[in-house]
């Protein structure tokens, strides 16, 4: 029989404290969204909405944490650029018949400009007015969208084609219904290779999860979304480990200090929050594809705060802590939209429970007991926990070790330096204080 | 004002009749200060005497006056006029300081701190990341030896690894004075570098800063009158905002102006 071994996981444990907090958020989530998986009679559309906001969030979370974890603006207007993305992308293709290249590329470039506008406060701005005046940017776009009749609102799908504020997402429309995307996986030839893998393997995974019967377009898309999720975080990783990323934090710490050294912080600060601006819309294209239509009330500014639930749980300043992040929150909220893990927890700790039902009816504590209604109460009491407790999320900021800089050195100046180092040391304080002094003395 | 220019090239930074109040405070009322190259010269005076704000002209980091306004003066730094550039731009011309508080970066080690400071680095621009690596890979590898010196020079070896916010208060102070160094500066200004730590460690950083002086202008903001005496080539005295003498550490000791306004019959 192969026992466990105990001491070495609590070794690991001392040596990463938050693998315990990060087990016992993760083991909930899990069990939660397995017993919503075995619910559902199409395992598949589960876990095809799941990887699609996961990714979706992940790259729009990752350019949040750009801008709060890297270079400390706090900007709470992100859902503008979801907005910009999904709207101005849908509606020149939908409406005004640009090709969907061209639609998205203006998108992203619109989102980029209000972008690098919301920076220009920063020279004056201290960051906490810079998070109030984003809030008020985010809603001010929302409103646009919403009360700008002659260009921002779509002529409607029936006659008479008044517009209205619904605006129907043709590209998606149109993937789902083209061939091949319009076919399920089962019946493409494809499947019987991941059936022969199956058959390999002997675990019926793809069988037990439904993926016959996913669609084509929903496997291409995830794909591309995969693809690009992986470029931005290999592309956000690679500012962060550069120069540029080390001048970001400390601009973050101190930005005074960055200035008498002769650099342009708002330099840094346009670039960045421009950068993150194309970013985030491009997630707001991605986001559209959740619809086959939206309307400007799918941007609340709720977008914004779940993409701060996923950053701080995470962990500020890294990419990983951010998929963490994302990956629990989405799966948490997630399994709380099926249906059945509303009902049957409603079933045995609600009204229809025999053991407090009547009384939790007669307090109308009811409504509290769905987890899709308590969703933002749950998130919201462990993002204050974490706030308290583990500010730097369940994996932080790694700190920054000098290897990166010393492993540039030959070895002879290496080991030069680290002598040195350890020389120095190993001398007292009061030994070090007056090495200096004495030398001059004796000469 | 006592001090007339007699021979401009000798000056390294001119400071003419700057006037500057915040509200209804003159924090500076017409004072006027001439560098020479490669000299320690002190600015000594009493609290609230508007030691600081002059630095903070002088390196434009205050924000820029409205022509209408009666504020104004003018700076010339290696003979070119430098009142309006912003402070980074000012920093950049070689004329770099220090904060009476100490400014670091906490969450980065020592050596980074150092390796954030040089100026123009091809690694900080943006197209670069991705274009240039090998430029980059160089230019760090040449940074960081040079960071290793200057912690060498500083004798803060042993914080190498550390994080700024792992270090006492009186090796604060030589990282923040390690950071000036790596920009290549002309001209340093000290904003008390010795407040608040023991008086050994005080006097080594002023062994440092002398140590400097053949290379670089030191203009520095002492409240440690042995120090300033001591060491200084010049010394200029201010109080509410007007410079009221200037001269040799010998001619100030005397002057029976500065006695009263700051020094004390003691001293």
């Amino acid at each position: 029989m192969k026992r466990v071994d105990v001491s070495r996981f609590s070794s690991l444990v001392r040596k990463h404290p938050e693998l315990l907090i990060g087990l016992a958020l993760a083991i909930p989530v899990v069990l939660l969204y397995l017993y919503a998986l075995t619910t559902l009679e199409v395992k598949s559309k589960l876990l095809f909405s799941t990887a699609s906001a996961l990714l979706v969030f992940f790259v729009g979370a990752i350019s949040l944490d750009l801008e709060v974890g890297s270079l400390g603006l706090p900007n709470f207007g992100k859902v503008a650029f979801f907005a910009l993305g999904a709207y101005i992308s849908a509606l020149l293709y939908s409406v005004y018949d640009v090709s969907y290249l061209v639609a998205v590329i203006t998108a992203l470039i619109i989102s980029s400009l209000f972008g690098y506008v919301l920076s220009i406060p920063t020279v004056r701005l201290r960051a906490d007015y810079f998070a109030i005046m984003t809030i008020a940017g985010g809603e001010f776009i929302r409103f646009v969208f919403q009360n700008e009749k002659r260009w921002l609102w779509a002529p409607s799908i029936l006659p008479p084609h008044t517009p209205t504020q619904i605006i129907s997402n043709r590209a998606k429309i149109e993937l789902t219904n083209i061939s091949p995307f319009n076919m399920r996986l089962g019946d493409m030839d494809i499947y019987h290779v991941l059936e022969s893998i199956e058959n390999l393997l002997r675990i019926r995974i793809f069988t037990a999860l439904d993926i016959d019967q996913l669609f084509v377009w929903e496997v291409t898309l995830l794909t591309v979304f995969f693809l690009i999720a992986l470029a931005t975080y290999w592309f956000i990783e690679r500012i962060r480990r550069s120069p540029y990323g080390r001048t970001l934090r400390a601009i973050r710490e101190d930005d005074i200090t960055v200035t008498s050294v002769g650099k342009d912080v708002f330099r840094f600060r346009w670039q960045v929050t421009t950068i993150s601006a194309f970013i985030c819309g491009l997630a707001g294209v991605m986001y559209a594809f959740s619809f086959n239509a939206f309307e400007a009330s799918d941007f609340r500014p709720e977008l914004t705060f779940v993409l701060y639930f996923y950053v701080i749980i995470g962990g500020l300043g890294n990419g990983k802590g951010v998929f963490v992040g994302t990956a629990l929150v989405t799966l948490f909220m997630q399994a709380a939209s099926v249906e059945a893990v509303q009902r049957n927890i409603y079933m045995h700790v609600g009204p229809d429970s025999p053991l407090f039902g009547s009384f939790l009816e007669i307090l109308q504590l009811d409504i509290f007991i769905n987890p899709f209604n308590m969703r933002y109460v749950v998130l919201g009491t462990i993002l204050i926990l974490f706030l308290i407790f583990k500010p730097g999320g369940l994996i932080p900021e790694p700190r920054t070790d000098n290897e990166k800089y010393l492993s540039l050195l030959t070895p002879y100046e290496r080991a030069r330096s680290d002598e040195a180092v350890s020389a120095r040391q190993s001398l007292t304080e009061k030994e070090r204080l007056f090495e200096g002094t004495e030398d001059e003395n004796d000469s | 004002m006592t001090v007339e220019p007699d021979d401009c090239d000798q000056y390294h930074l001119e400071a003419e009749d700057i006037h500057r109040h915040f509200g209804g405070v003159k924090a500076l009322d017409g004072a006027t200060v001439f560098v020479k190259k490669n000299k320690l010269i002190s600015l000594i005076g009493p609290n609230g005497s508007g030691k600081t704000t002059l630095f903070n002209v002088v390196t434009c980091w205050l924000p820029k006056t409205d022509p209408f306004d009666e504020d104004g003066g003018k700076v010339v730094f290696e003979k070119e006029r430098i009142d309006d550039l912003s402070a980074h731009e000012a920093a950049l011309t070689g004329m770099i300081r220090t904060f009476q508080t100490t400014r670091n970066w906490q969450r980065l080690t020592t050596l980074e701190n150092l390796l954030v400071a040089p100026p123009n680095q091809t690694g900080e621009s943006f197209l670069n990341i991705f274009l240039k690596r090998k430029k980059i890979r160089e230019e760090e590898r040449k940074n960081t030896l040079k960071a290793i010196e200057v912690l060498e020079f500083l004798e803060i070896m042993h914080i190498r690894d550390q994080l700024a916010e792992e270090l006492s208060g009186g090796q604060l102070k030589l990282l923040s004075l390690g950071r000036l160094l790596m920009t290549v500066p002309s001209l340093i200004l000290l904003d008390e570098p010795m407040a608040g730590i023991n008086p050994t460690l005080g006097n080594k950083i002023m062994d440092k800063i002398l140590e400097l002086k053949e290379n670089v202008t030191i203009f520095l903001i002492e409240h440690n009158m042995d120090v300033v005496f001591n060491y200084s080539d010049e010394i200029f005295v201010m109080a509410s905002g007007k410079m009221i003498a200037h001269g040799t550490p010998d001619e100030i000791e005397t002057n029976r102006d500065v006695i009263e306004a700051y020094l004390g019959e003691d001293y």
